[in-house]
């Protein structure tokens, strides 16, 4: 039962983590490589807060989503007005470093030891030491992001960056400032991707630079793309069925070795099948009524 | 003392930056004609250096055998990846994003094969003696190795000009990358060009793999950076331009390693991306060739 309440957490952090890729990767047509170094931020900030600052859990979180906020704002100015597919190198880039931040600035973070014993989150005397704690402590910040989702992506300005997406010049041409809505979408799923590092942290106690490595940040779009890119609740969905089904392999008694590489050689074969055959993913993205395409 | 110090980083950092002019020139023969951002060509340079491994180290063949045959393996994965899942999405009408998508996917589903069939564990291929041993040159020392880098290079920047502007299939591949439509009337068949380039980007990628794993030793992790450097040369040397893209490697090389002297080595990746980064804020044609960046809206 533990076990199953974990993998729920396990699901809602996922689930809140490729939430926050959708809104620019399905939305608005941004491909991100770099969201794991987000959700690094969300998870090193809330850990180095709790352990080394004795800081609540959930003022944590405020720190951990500006920070995102403000270096997602930084990258997305300087690297979102690179032409064409070149914008895909600079969240690649900036993904490899954060990752070497991480494991090189020591002093900061510990390196490849990375930080142990991070404490469970503690609000009004109610510690979410258990897993169903934690577990409902997860689904209610899921259910807090998949709202703030739907009101940002179902919005007019949600229509316009769904424009951006579909003919950039269009937009612009209406007098839509794309930067300023690239940015700034850009800035609200940098913050959502954090705050799924720090449940992350939470859930797992412990935070390790291997965490965070672009491998990470593929997985995310996998969730985005199997699920339905343009389609919160698919997000929702994709996290539910590639976080349990590779766990199912815990079952088969295959040694680790060969079952993380089997999950992640899923995956990707996963997401290069749905690309292919079922591009729109399971729950496709639905256009409201007045938005043409 | 400080003097020769600095030339010495200066002489590695040369011999660095001929690798990654191979690992950029390599990129750009793919990206320059298809226009597929490949990123899995960071695994196909991993299976480079492990089909190496396997045929020399596992089999016992000898390293003139061995060499060729991984050059030549990993060609023909570069084109099987082409085949398997780009060509079909782009057939069924796919955006540059979802090919993008997919070539993230290959990397992951390659890079996790290699761990299935190689583990994780650091292989060395075992080189000629001496082959790695410093020679001194007064205060200064070079490898053989090093040598031999500077001279691969060499042929493959002088083979990959001659190839772009002598023979038909390089200059089908320059006219593709100038003007696809135009490429199509004349009767340039596509695809015969399409699978020519990735397999000739993934050879040359290949000899970079070879080289590494015969001086520094393979792990699986190492396509990562390698890919980033080849696709920071080619941006700084100028899209379309492969002197440029090789020249940029070389700088590359050049200030990574007089880097060392003063930032520790781990921060590599780091100068290598804020060497892109000034050069896309203040010279976005890079050294020749296209503008990357806009400034209007």
């Amino acid at each position: 039962m533990n076990y199953v309440l974990y993998v729920v957490s396990l699901v809602g952090v996922y689930g809140i983590l490729a939430v926050s890729l959708n809104l620019v990767l399905g939305y608005t047509g941004i491909l991100s490589v770099a969201h794991a170094a987000f959700m690094g931020i969300g998870a090193y900030t809330a850990a180095l807060l709790l352990t080394g600052w004795g800081f609540n859990f959930f003022f944590t979180l405020p720190v951990g989503l500006a920070m995102a906020g403000l270096v997602g704002a930084a990258l997305a100015a300087s690297t979102l007005r690179l032409r064409g597919d070149y914008y895909i190198i600079g969240s690649f880039g900036f993904q490899v470093i954060m990752y070497n931040v991480f494991l090189n600035w020591i002093d900061l973070t510990k390196g490849p030891f990375g930080i142990r014993n991070i404490p469970k989150p503690q609000a009004f005397g109610v510690a979410f030491d258990t897993p169903a704690r934690y577990a409902a402590l997860t689904l209610a910040f899921l259910v807090v992001s998949v709202w703030v989702a739907r009101r940002v992506g179902e919005s007019p300005y949600g229509k316009v960056l769904r424009a951006i997406r579909e003919d950039e010049a269009g937009a612009a041409s209406i007098g839509k400032n794309v930067r300023r809505y690239k940015i700034s979408i850009f800035v609200v799923s940098s913050m959502l991707a954090s705050l799924g590092g720090a449940l992350y942290a939470g859930l797992i106690s412990y935070v390790d630079p291997f965490a965070f490595t672009i491998h990470e940040s593929i997985f995310l779009q996998a969730l985005v793309i199997v699920g339905g890119s343009g389609n919160v609740f698919g997000s929702v969905v994709g996290a539910a069925v590639l976080i349990t089904i590779p766990e199912m392999l815990r079952f088969l008694d295959v040694p680790t070795t060969v079952a993380s590489p089997i999950r992640e050689i899923l995956y990707g074969a996963l997401m290069i099948l749905f690309l292919r055959f079922r591009p729109k993913g399971l729950l496709p993205e639905r256009v409201s009524p007045g938005v043409g395409r | 003392m400080a003097y020769w110090l600095l030339v010495q980083l200066a002489l590695n950092g040369i011999a660095t930056g001929c690798l990654y002019a191979i690992l950029a020139i390599s990129f750009a023969v793919i990206f320059a004609p298809t226009k597929t951002f490949h990123f899995a060509h960071g695994s196909v340079y991993v299976y480079g250096g492990y089909f190496l491994y396997q045929f020399a180290m596992e089999w016992g063949w000898p390293l003139p055998a061995a060499v060729p045959a991984a050059v030549l393996a990993a060609a023909c994965l570069g084109v099987l990846v082409d085949r398997a899942v780009y060509t079909p999405l782009r057939k069924h009408g796919a955006g540059v994003m979802e090919i993008l998508l997919s070539a993230f996917g290959t990397f992951i589903v390659l890079q996790n094969v290699l761990l299935l069939i190689w583990k994780s564990d650091p292989r060395t291929v075992r080189v000629p003696e001496g082959l790695k041993n410093g020679i001194p040159f007064g205060p200064l020392t070079l490898t053989p190795m090093d040598l031999i880098t500077v001279v691969v290079a060499g042929v493959v920047v002088a083979g990959v000009a001659v190839f772009m502007r002598r023979t038909r299939l390089g200059k089908a591949m320059r006219a593709l990358e100038n003007d696809p439509e135009v490429a199509v009337m004349v009767g340039i068949s596509t695809e015969r060009v399409r699978m020519a380039a990735f397999f000739l980007g993934s050879a040359l990628v290949a000899v970079a793999a070879v080289l590494t794993a015969l001086d520094k030793g393979l792990e699986p992790t190492i396509g990562v950076n390698a890919l980033l450097v080849a696709v920071v040369a080619m941006i700084v040397g100028g899209v379309g331009s492969f002197s440029g893209a090789a020249l940029a490697g070389l700088f590359l090389g050049i200030v990574e390693n007089l880097g060392i002297w003063q930032i520790p080595s781990e921060w590599k990746s780091t100068i290598t991306f804020s060497v892109l980064a000034i050069f896309i804020l203040f010279r976005p044609t890079g050294f020749f060739g296209h503008r990357v960046a806009r400034y209007s809206e």
